[in-house]
């Protein structure tokens, strides 16, 4: 048997068996909230957390920054980047500003200064199971990279030198927008589910 | 082992405290007070600091305020 075939059906059985054991995790896990959610009054609408609110405002601002970005980049080539100097000028310049918006946005993750009255346990609790979401965001947009760089340059051999910059800039974004997204989930689990 | 449920009754400590607000009551436990709704709905297990320190600001013991049951 070729050897490829082996470590492929191999992976398959066990990402099968993973997916199997995840999913039965899952069923008892819904069937044990189930229980607790007869004792919790789900009448109560809990108000929205100032980091979740600006979690929120984060993820619509670093979504209009990809647009820009993405309508800016529009009808250029890759090769062009280090060759144009207002597309790299324009691209950074709107990438600073969508990183500086995120700084300023995330400001309340601090037990400590001014902002500890808005941020507390609850909050640090969300926050920390935020970082799962980074390194799956993280994770997926690697792949992506991967296999897209591999399929398009696969006949040349080689990548631009432009591209691991690319690479870095779109990793930044990432991290911050899935952090975003896993405080924005971790809020409407905690809400619904408890801790 | 079972599941842990954690009643509470803080809302009724708050009435019988000269109707204290949520957020007075999160002030002193140094906690916001969407942590307040969320453990007056019981959608929140508060960690051992904050159930003591509620408590304290009741002048109760945990017990009075929190009842632990396993199902």
């Amino acid at each position: 048997m070729n050897i490829w075939l082996s470590v492929t059906m191999l992976s398959a059985f066990i990402i099968s068996a993973l997916a199997a054991y995840l999913g039965v995790r899952a069923l008892k896990n819904i069937r044990a909230t189930r229980k607790l959610n007869e004792q919790r009054d789900e009448s109560v609408k809990i108000p929205m957390a100032i980091l979740q609110q600006r979690s929120l405002w984060n993820i619509l601002s670093m979504f209009i920054g990809i647009i820009v970005m993405a309508w800016i980049f529009d009808g250029h080539s890759v090769s062009e980047f280090f060759q144009n100097d207002t597309l790299r000028i324009s691209l950074t310049a709107v990438l600073t500003a969508t990183l500086l918006i995120n700084l300023f946005l995330m400001l309340p993750t601090s037990k400590r200064g001014k902002w500890a009255k808005y941020f507390d346990e609850r909050d640090e609790l969300v926050l920390q199971r935020a970082g799962n979401f980074q390194i799956v965001g993280i994770l997926i947009l690697s792949v992506i990279w991967t296999v897209g760089l591999t399929e398009y340059y696969w006949e040349i051999g080689s990548i631009p030198i432009d591209i691991p910059y690319l690479m870095f800039w779109s990793n930044f974004l990432m991290l911050f927008l899935s952090r975003s997204v896993g405080i924005v989930y971790g809020y409407f689990w905690i809400d619904r589910y408890g801790n | 082992m079972g599941t842990d449920i954690i009643h509470n009754n803080i809302r009724k400590q708050r009435f019988e405290s000269n109707e204290m607000t949520q957020q007075e009551l999160a002030d002193a436990a140094g906690c916001t007070r969407q942590t307040i709704v969320a453990l007056e709905a019981g959608r929140y297990t508060p960690s051992l600091g904050l159930a003591f320190r509620i408590a304290l600001i009741f002048s109760k013991s945990i017990d009075d305020i929190f009842e632990y049951q396993v199902d």
